[in-house]
């Protein structure tokens, strides 16, 4: 009878260790796509003061978007490498605006024959269309990292080792800001 | 000089002897029946049609009741009778249709112009091809006069040492025995010369003709190079791959390249066709540098015995339920494998697999390239085929050969609007031939 007892006991363990190795992974992942993220963020930054010199030789009536968008970027750009899961809400929103703001910016550019003809700014709206494309693939990767790591950890016996596997709290996913839910009204812009 | 002058000669365009003779006989024969139907008033022939069915049924249900007057008598009557009935309808209704459609297809107008057109510009290499036919025709002729006696005596041997076997074949039976050893004679003898003759048409007119529809040309497939893609399991299992026609170039703005694709497989003592299609690969604009395998998706087991892809590939869960229902998706890079599965790509990949009515088995992409795996339609055929060397080198051939390219470049199309910047590329192209 001991026996069996010590079988299930010994099963019940290694359960335990396999539960508390998985959330180890989930967390791991997660922090991997919040990395990811950045790597793609990083590019987005990188690219902003090519388009916006390029904008400024024809876009003379948008100085406050154009500086709008240069303060948002100097902000969100500090935020980049942060992993503090209270603080990465904060982080999605800032590059949400700058993301929205970005696209207000290069639909306005419509406006502008000469711009919209200028080689150099086609090639930054293509180079920052695939960024968008790779930044929102690297958001449903950490969306699909942190469903895995809440499904680990809400489940039990999750709940009794989330602590032991370093999960304190579990991260926000990424969400669209109210202002991205609606279709922007180009009357309002063009 | 006009397409006409590159007519060949009457006795270019006979078939070797015996192959000749069959199809003639069957010509004949094929001749005389539908004559006979036609001449027939179509009311009396749907009578006899429905007459025919109901006859039978009546036929059979008595003569099972006569053999075994029980309830299971019955049943069998029943059941066979309407079995056959049904057999009778169905190939005497294919018989009627066959009957209703003029026996000589004629010509559409524009086919026949592009026909010329086409002759037209191939003229130099026609001109070859028709000299080469007819070099053909006389070397098979003259292998046939020792290798089709060669072959019929074989079939008469074969016959005779059948008849000392358990089950020996009747008197009459020689002439199938020597029409068969008559026949693989001819074959022995034309056979080398008809794979050389094909394959000089292929590299002599299929260049032209993509050259003709777009910055693209033809050569011949690397087989290597397909088993590598087979082998990274976007395929299903095979024996033995065959491929050797691959349209390359420039489409819609885009490198593509198109290769046609048998794979066959050994199942019960049969050889199986499991894969008939067309491997379509475009180069992407876009800046992707890892491997991603799209792959049906055969089960948790399946997938883990196999090990497929290598120790470097993970597996990537994607939100869309049907695509993830119906595929396996692996990848070296977590991300890139999202950019390049874009929702709207796996709507369309899953609509590209639903809509044709066949189920796309893979696709991968390896940085910038994108190959696809599509399946041929049902009855689609061999594309790219040259005619026999017995028949004419242009015409209605090379207009056949054309609307096989066309219609691969639209397969192709459809590859290239799965990804939102191959398909904006494709408008530029689109818009830039449009404004030229």
């Amino acid at each position: 009878m001991n026996t069996l007892w010590y079988l299930a006991l010994g099963l019940v363990l290694i359960g335990m260790y396999l539960w508390y190795t998985s959330i180890v992974r989930r967390r791991i992942r997660v922090s991997e796509a919040l990395a990811g993220i950045d790597v793609q963020l990083q590019q987005r930054h990188d690219l902003i003061p090519n388009v916006l010199t390029i904008a400024k030789r024809f876009m003379e009536h948008e100085r406050a978007l154009l500086s709008e968008i240069t303060e948002l970027r100097a902000r969100a750009h500090q935020q980049i490498g942060e992993r503090d899961f209270g603080k990465v809400s904060d982080k999605f929103e800032t590059e949400a605006r700058l993301g929205q703001q970005m696209g207000r910016l290069l639909m306005l550019a419509e406006n502008y024959p000469q711009l919209k003809s200028d080689g150099p700014m086609i090639e930054a709206q293509r180079t920052y269309t695939e960024i968008e494309t790779n930044i929102a693939a690297a958001r449903r990767f950490y969306n699909a990292s942190v469903a895995a790591l809440t499904a680990a950890v809400q489940t039990f016996p999750g709940p009794l080792l989330k602590g032991a596997a370093g999960v304190s709290e579990v991260p926000p996913m990424f969400q669209t800001i109210d202002a991205a839910r609606t279709a922007p009204d180009a009357g309002k812009f063009l | 000089m006009g397409p006409n002058d590159l007519r060949p000669a009457d006795n270019l365009e006979q078939p070797p002897f015996v192959q000749g003779l069959i199809m003639g006989a069957i010509e004949q024969s094929g001749a005389w029946l539908h004559g006979m139907l036609r001449a027939i008033d179509q009311r009396v022939l749907i009578r006899v049609w429905g007459l025919g069915a109901a006859g039978l049924f009546v036929l059979v249900l008595i003569g099972s009741i006569a053999q075994s007057p029980t309830v299971i008598g019955v049943l069998q009557g029943v059941f066979a009778g309407l079995f056959l009935a049904l057999l009778f309808a169905v190939g005497f209704g294919f018989l009627l249709q066959w009957a209703r459609k003029d026996r000589v297809e004629t010509t559409p107008a524009e086919a026949s112009a592009r026909a010329g057109a086409l002759d037209a510009r191939l003229a130099p290499a026609l001109r070859d091809l028709t000299a080469l036919r007819a070099d053909i025709m006389s070397q098979v002729k003259a292998r046939s006069v020792m290798r089709v006696p060669l072959g019929t005596a074989g079939g008469v041997l074969a016959w005779i040492l059948a008849r000392q076997g358990d089950d020996p074949p009747s008197v009459p039976a020689i002439a199938l025995f020597m029409l068969i050893g008559a026949l693989a004679g001819e074959y022995w003898a034309a056979y080398k010369l008809a794979r050389q003759y094909r394959r000089r048409y292929k590299e002599s007119v299929l260049p032209q003709i993509a050259s003709e529809l777009g910055n693209l040309t033809y050569r011949e497939s690397s087989k290597r190079e397909m088993e590598r893609l087979a082998g990274m399991r976007i395929l299903p299992h095979y024996d033995s791959l065959d491929s050797d026609d691959e349209i390359h170039g420039v489409h819609s703005g885009l490198p593509i390249r198109i290769v046609e694709v048998r794979l066959r497989r050994r199942q019960n003592k049969k050889r199986v066709t499991v894969f008939d299609g067309l491997m379509i690969g475009i180069t992407l604009p876009r800046s992707l540098t890892g491997t991603t395998l799209v792959l049906t998706d055969r089960g948790a087991w399946e997938n883990f015995k196999a090990g497929w892809g290598g120790a470097d590939l993970e597996t990537v869960r994607l939100e869309h339920q049907e695509f993830e229902k119906r595929y396996e998706v692996r990848s070296t890079d977590q991300i890139e494998a999202r950019a390049l599965l874009t929702p709207a790509f796996m709507e369309r990949f899953v609509e590209l697999g639903t809509r044709g009515g066949f189920s796309v088995p893979g696709a991968i992409a390896e940085g910038n390239t994108l190959t696809v795996a599509l399946p041929k339609r049902m009855g689609a055929g061999d594309l790219f085929e040259p005619p026999p060397y017995w028949m004419p080198a242009g015409g209605a051939a090379l207009v056949r050969l054309e609307n096989d390219i066309r219609a691969v470049l639209r397969i192709a199309d459809t590859v290239i609007r799965l990804d939102f910047f191959a398909a904006g590329r494709q408008r530029d192209a689109e818009r830039a031939t449009t404004s030229t």
